[in-house]
């Protein structure tokens, strides 16, 4: 017992490491597959970065839409992160953050336009926010926003 | 709109490279851990070359909080081990303003120590079986070179600057290890000594028992009554002497050889311990612990 309060600070982040790492992975391999199904559900409407829509196009609605995700690291990839910071380099464990956050904000996105019936987003850019981070102790997330300028044909 | 299409990703994607998370852990945190350790056994051996040089006036303001909870008593054992330590030390050149005071713990553990500011004890269960009065006088002239060659103050600096270094990584360890060094009971018994700072104090402890006695009998036997103390206990608990002082059959070998190579006689005629002074012993003994008898 006195060995366990003596040493609360490493059973306390030893808990913290492999619930973060276990939690961490889970719900990532589950975002991914969701991604997968939705990116191939989805596949249909257009994502262009042109400011202007392709030459063959007929009339057409414009209506902004937007998508936007935050998600929060985890406890195993915070302290990865740390570490990188020690030796520079990629940080690694914060990559998949940022793909999820960026996949998931178009099919937002996505979803969106197509409930404006349209079949393609033009124009598309993407902002991206951290979220806390300024403390050593709080909770680092990362917002992805993306919006774009969805074209629906008009009297179709 | 038929000329374009949105091809699907691969799974494989470019943009997420890390496939071994853990892996990835392990190698960084195993480099850190590394240059950690590296750093804290820089700064414990610079702790240890720092504390040296600090002012024994300085290691006995350090330690007189200590020292004021163990006055000298007028006790028959503590009068006698300080005359002992007081004719030992005569052939010992001490740090400029050292004064060997010892202590008598009425404890039967096979122990002795030295510690800071110039302090040795000797416990009631090493003065038990000492058969004469040259081998206490080696356990005793031992802890004399200890102090001589200021083997306390640099342990504990080097053990606290070693706890200060591990506290980078965790509180609760680097606290722990400078807790242990500077003594839950505030006196510094667990102070541990490299083996090359042990031998230093064998030499020592030879040249003043030659100085003394005019021989070197009782050295080797010391070595052997502490590792027999060490069978006869057995499984239970080793005399604390033992963990303090490793005792290797290479350093009772050094030592036999270097009473050789300095031409000490090995033995001659042994000096007894007072009659006064055995009585006394016993009397204690008998008072802490009533179940044994003689």
């Amino acid at each position: 017992m006195d060995l366990i309060l003596q040493n609360f600070d490493l059973l306390l982040f030893a808990v913290l490491f492999i619930t973060g790492y276990v939690a961490g992975r889970w719900n990532e391999r589950r975002h991914y597959a969701s991604i997968r199904k939705r990116e191939d559900e989805f596949a249909g409407i257009l994502v262009f970065t042109n400011r202007f829509p392709p030459p063959s196009t007929t009339r057409v609605a414009t209506v902004l839409v937007s998508g936007s995700a935050v998600i929060s690291e985890d406890f195993f990839k915070g302290v990865v992160a740390g570490l990188y910071s020690f030796f520079g380099g990629r940080i690694r464990s914060y990559e998949s953050l940022l793909d999820r956050a960026r996949r998931e904000a178009v099919l937002r996105m996505k979803e969106q336009a197509r409930a404006q019936g349209a079949g393609m987003i033009i124009n598309v850019k993407f902002q991206t926010f951290a979220i806390g981070g300024r403390r050593a102790s709080s909770v680092k997330g990362v917002e992805m926003l993306a919006y774009g300028t969805a074209l629906s044909p008009v009297g179709a | 709109m038929t000329d374009y299409s949105n091809p699907r990703l691969p799974e494989d994607e470019v943009n997420v490279s890390d496939r071994r998370p853990l892996r990835s852990f392990f190698a960084l945190a195993g480099a850190v851990v590394l240059l950690c350790a590296a750093a804290a056994g820089a700064i414990a051996i610079i702790g240890g070359e720092f504390a040296h040089r600090l002012p024994y006036a300085v290691e006995r303001q350090l330690i007189a909080p200590y020292a004021e909870r163990f006055p000298p008593r007028e006790h028959a054992v503590e009068n006698y081990l300080q005359a002992l330590a007081e004719r030992l030390a005569k052939g010992v050149t001490l740090p400029e303003g050292m004064v060997v005071r010892a202590h008598y713990v009425d404890e039967p553990v096979v122990n002795a120590f030295a510690t800071l500011g110039g302090h040795i004890a000797v416990y009631r269960g090493l003065l038990e079986r000492v058969p004469d009065e040259n081998l206490l006088a080696m356990v005793v002239a031992h802890e004399i070179g200890h102090l001589q060659h200021r083997h306390p103050i640099r342990s504990l600096g080097r053990g606290v600057a070693f706890g200060a270094a591990l506290t980078m990584l965790s509180a609760s360890v680097g606290g722990q290890v400078a807790d242990r060094v500077l003594g839950a009971s505030g006196m510094l018994t667990l102070m541990t000594f490299s083996r090359a700072q042990e031998e230093q104090a064998d030499d020592t402890a030879l040249e003043a028992l030659a100085a003394v006695y005019g021989h070197a009998g009782g050295a080797l036997e010391t070595f052997r009554l502490m590792r027999e103390a060490a069978r006869a206990n057995g499984r239970s608990e080793p005399p604390k002497f033992l963990s303090t002082h490793p005792l290797t059959q290479a350093r009772v070998d050094r030592l036999a050889s270097a009473i050789a190579r300095a031409g000490l006689r090995p033995d001659g005629p042994r000096a007894p311990i007072p009659a006064a002074v055995r009585s006394a012993i016993e009397r204690d003994a008998k008072d802490r612990d009533p179940r044994r008898t003689g």
